[in-house]
């Protein structure tokens, strides 16, 4: 080769350089929405009190990109784990592998469920502190998965609507995921069963005929389609039991049954106390019981972190899990004395609630009650605070001494 | 005649990390070899021959000096149309077949497929491989594997061959075959430059030969030239050591040999002088015999003195 | 048509290189072990098989391509099969860019093989659906290891093949760490000097992290801008990267002793 040839050589390679550079440049924006996990730095980390470590035979993945490979074995972990019953091994790894991909929706939703439900008492009683770390952690889903429904269904149903019994925000996102490309029409139906839970009757008609004509459409597109099939048939179904319901229950604001509840806290020992009491309400409707720090506020937390403060006290038994009345009674014991942790009674008072609320009751009691407790009255304990929506409320003062 | 190679000063040296001077390969190599004849390349293990054939070939750069092959400067890219190379023990793809080998040098050149099909046979004929063209070459014996090296070295029709040791490994038959053939290369006036230890296979077929050693040029002219002067040995008995003492003194050299003594004479003069002595200190003459000069003799005195 | 000859060749050895193979085949054990995974659900199942099958794609096709390369010109003169053909007029270029070709084409032959096994397989958990989305991804997989094939072919002509392995290894993680370069580079609480050594380790070290697209390929939710703009300045930074590599081999091989 020719110097001149080989000089010329040498200086296209030198001009080639601020080319590659400048691709470079216009490379690393675009990069980004490829690898949207936080890559390198998810290797170790804090979370409040917790460090969190990747294990070292992962480390090498994430470095060179293979983050989607170590979120996958990660997550094979995970399932070992949930067989073992090691919840709180999970969460940690939860939290890893959507630093490392923050577009495993699945983790999302499990890690999410795992939080909200399997951290239990002895009585399989979830901790209730989790609730919002569960809530945070689906909310970062939603964040980094506008277009995805799964997250915001969980949000909206899990925890809003079994959870929390907040229908209004259940209502919210389970109509937010409806609206999401791939949806599955379920959750129309869903929407309109939190609207009839929320009591807003009207409303969760309309959403069944929206749910009907949705079906229709689908159907007309693809009359095979066994998803549109189901939607109408149920959707039409439970459109004419409202209405039924309605026409039944249309009345009952008038001959209202006086509930005349009564309900007393004993403690037996420390840690151990029943609660029980007296309710004119049909068999099978149910006492929620919430026993709480008196100033206990439910933590608003700016970013997922899944450290609660050990020292507050939640026991959190509403909707299904509310003491059952039957022939008019009700009881229940309650012994926390494996449950330290859970509840560590740290604080001086407490307020116990006990509540039947009308909206979560069960159709045949709603019959009586109606969706609003607007068949219902009570001469002590009749509370309309949340608009719109008659409850019946027994509110204890205790104090440490009474539970300890 | 034209030159076929010519050196002026040719030299290469390398610099070795743990060493402060550099290492001298070759060190000012002059020669020149003509068209059309069979050139040996001699030297001991390490004496810079393959470094020289490296740098004809354009294979190494000199360090200094220059070289011309066909009478253009060394390497260059048209010249090697003419010019083929067969290293000592060649080694080449081993998953080829033989006719795979040879069809694989044959597109280097950019021959047409027929002209390549039509070389692969001819070439394998030639060098007896044409029942065994088709097995995979790490099947191949070492003396196969040389046989192919030559077809490779052949396929372009060269009009200069370099041999870096040809018969290396062969059996006594293929070794007489790569004579006969370099002596048929050279009848259709190719040029030959032929590295060898094998002495007598240089005497046998080379016209002129260069002797190299740690990179020198010692010695470099044609074989009759540089092998004349043969010798005549006396064999006697009966003599004392005054008279081996003073026939060293006109002799080449003076030993013993099964009880009797062989003193080695250059010229017919010194013949009659030491019969002389020897008769005159009452000893007997057993034998007057003439011996040629070998080029090993030669390469072994070169060798010898050098290393004095 | 030399450089092709050239190549041809390289091809053909590499293909019988029994080491090659043994990667190969556990790959391909990997990629079918990988769909095991029974007890999760389809979308689960579905994401974890396609990360764990690019992953091995692009772990083994990194192996394959060091490996291959580290020895490409070495291993030539070693054995001295070099002299036989730069005696031939073979101009040293053609030669180098012979067995680069060479080279590439057996990277591209084996990622093209784990791929179409891939693929199949994936088509049939995906109910005979294909998901032909996963191209992209070898796609840039595939260009990711010709710029790796590149730099250990460069580093072939300069050093042994056990420094080359550990060479092209380092290159390979340093090229890998874009987020920390580029965030390093970008820290206005360094000084000058520590951004200006982590621009140039950005801006002109080969970049590997380029091609690590397949995270919008394992979650199709995932919305991704102007993804074939991307595609293209990817594939164009590896041309052009190649191009200097190629270059300063060429160079540096023109001038060295055999």
């Amino acid at each position: 080769m020719k110097r001149s040839t080989r000089y010329l050589l040498i200086v296209i390679a030198i001009a080639l350089l601020p080319v590659v550079a400048k691709l470079q440049a216009m490379l690393d924006p675009g990069r980004k929405q490829f690898q949207p996990g936080k890559g390198v730095s998810s290797v170790m980390t804090q979370v409040g009190n917790n460090p969190v470590v990747l294990p070292s035979q992962f480390v090498a993945g994430t470095v060179v990109g293979f983050r989607e490979v170590v979120a996958g074995l990660l997550w094979v972990r995970v399932t070992d784990f949930f067989h073992q019953g090691n919840y709180a091994a999970i969460v940690p790894l939860t939290r890893i592998i959507t630093w490392l991909d923050p577009h495993q929706i699945d983790v999302y939703c499990t890690g999410a469920w795992h939080l909200a439900y399997n951290f239990v008492d002895s009585a399989q009683r979830a901790d209730h502190r989790y609730l919002v770390p569960a809530m945070k952690f689906l909310e970062e889903g939603i964040k980094n998965n506008p277009g995805v429904w799964d997250p915001k269904f969980d949000l909206g149903f899990t925890m809003y609507s079994m959870k929390a019994q907040e229908f209004d925000k259940a209502v919210y996102w389970i109509r937010k995921a409806s609206q999401d490309k791939g949806a599955p029409l379920r959750l129309e139906r869903q929407t309109a069963h939190n609207l009839e839970k929320w009591g807003k009757i009207d409303e969760c008609e309309k959403q069944w005929l929206e749910c009907i004509e949705h079906a229709k459409a689908a159907l007309k597109k693809n009359p095979k389609d066994l998803y549109a099939q189901d939607h109408l048939t149920l959707s039409q179904q439970n459109l004419d039991r409202l209405r039924l319901r309605r026409a039944l229950r249309a009345d009952l604001a008038k001959r209202q049954t006086n509930v005349h509840f009564e309900a007393t806290f004993k403690r037996i020992a420390p840690r151990v106390f029943v609660i029980s009491g007296k309710a004119n309400l049909p068999d099978y409707a149910r006492i929620s019981v919430v026993l709480m720090d008196e100033d206990y506020k439910r933590p608003s937390l700016k970013e997922f972190t899944w450290e609660v403060d050990p020292n507050t006290t939640v026991l959190w038994d509403i909707g299904i899990h509310g003491i059952v009345v039957e022939n008019g009674k009700f009881e229940r014991r309650y012994d926390l004395t494996k449950d330290v942790k859970q509840y560590p009674f740290k604080k001086d008072r407490y307020i116990l609630t006990l509540t039947f609320d009308p909206r979560t009751a069960a159709n045949w009691v709603q019959d009586t009650t109606g969706w609003n407790g607007e068949g219902i009255t009570d001469d002590k304990y009749l509370d309309t605070s949340v608009s719109g929506v008659r409850r019946i409320r027994k509110v204890f003062h205790l104090k440490r001494e009474d539970i300890i | 005649m034209a030159e076929a190679i010519r050196t002026e000063g040719l030299t290469k040296t390398y610099k070795l990390l743990m060493q402060k001077e550099p290492v001298s390969a070759v060190s000012n190599l002059s020669l020149e070899v003509e068209e059309g004849e069979i050139f040996g390349f001699l030297g001991p293990n390490g004496a810079g021959k393959t470094t020289t054939i490296k740098m004809l070939l354009g294979l190494t750069y000199p360090t200094e000096g220059k070289a011309w092959v066909l009478g253009k400067p060394a390497g260059d890219i048209d010249v090697k149309r003419e010019i083929s190379y067969l290293p000592e023990s060649p080694y080449f793809y081993d998953y080829m077949t033989g006719s795979e080998v040879v069809d694989f040098y044959a597109r280097l050149f950019g021959m047409s497929t027929k002209a390549r099909n039509t070389k692969v046979e001819e070439l394998l004929k030639l060098v007896g491989l044409h029942h065994d063209g088709n097995k995979p070459l790490n099947q191949y014996s070492k003396g196969m594997l040389q046989r192919i090296g030559i077809a490779q070295a052949l396929v372009n029709d060269p009009k200069l061959l370099f041999f870096d040791e040809p018969t290396s490994g062969l059996d006594p038959i293929a070794h007489s075959e790569i004579r006969d053939l370099i002596l048929k290369l050279r009848d259709e006036g190719r040029t030959v430059f032929l590295s060898s230890h094998q002495l007598s296979d240089v005497e046998t077929v080379c016209d002129r030969v260069a002797i190299l050693n740690r990179g020198r040029l010692l010695k470099i002219g044609k074989l009759d030239d540089l092998l004349h002067g043969s010798t005549i040995e006396i064999r006697a008995q009966g003599i004392g050591n005054d008279t081996i003492e003073k026939l060293k003194a006109l002799s080449h050299g003076v030993r013993s040999e099964d009880g009797a003594i062989l003193i080695s004479v250059g010229e017919s003069e010194g013949v009659n002088h030491a019969i002389d002595v020897i008769r005159a200190a009452k000893g007997q003459v057993l034998s007057v015999m003439p011996k040629k000069r070998t080029l090993e003799d030669l390469f072994m005195e070169i060798i010898r003195e050098v290393n004095n | 048509m030399t450089t092709f000859v050239i190549a041809k060749s390289t091809l053909g050895e590499a293909l019988r290189k029994k080491i090659l193979w043994i990667f190969l085949l556990v790959a391909l054990g990997m990629i079918v072990m990988s769909f095991s995974f029974a007890e999760f659900s389809m979308r689960e199942e579905l994401t974890i098989i396609k990360s764990f099958g690019l992953g091995i794609i692009a772990i083994a096709g990194m192996f394959i391509s060091i490996i291959l390369s580290i020895n490409l010109i070495p291993a030539e003169i070693e054995r001295r099969t070099i002299y036989t053909i730069l005696s031939k007029p073979v101009r040293r270029h053609e030669f180098l860019l012979g067995k680069f070709f060479g080279a590439l084409a057996t990277v591209f032959v084996n990622v093209a093989l784990m791929s179409v096994i891939f693929l199949i397989m994936l088509t049939w958990k995906n109910h005979w659906q294909p998901d032909f989305a996963i191209l992209k991804a070898i796609l840039m997989i595939f260009f990711q290891l010709e710029l790796l094939t590149t730099v250990a072919m460069v580093f072939s002509v300069f050093v042994t093949p056990v420094v080359n392995f550990f060479l092209s290894s380092g290159v390979y993680i340093i090229g890998s760490l874009s987020d920390i370069t580029e965030a390093m580079a970008r820290n206005k609480d360094a000084n000058a000097f520590v951004r200006g050594f982590y621009s140039v380790i950005h801006y002109l070290m080969p970049n590997f992290a380029n091609y690590f697209t397949q995270n919008p390929i394992i979650h199709p939710e995932a919305p991704v801008q102007n993804e074939w703009a991307y595609y293209g300045k990817a594939i164009a930074y590896a041309i052009v990267y190649s191009s200097i590599l190629l270059i300063v081999a060429v160079v540096k091989f023109e001038k060295r002793d055999m």
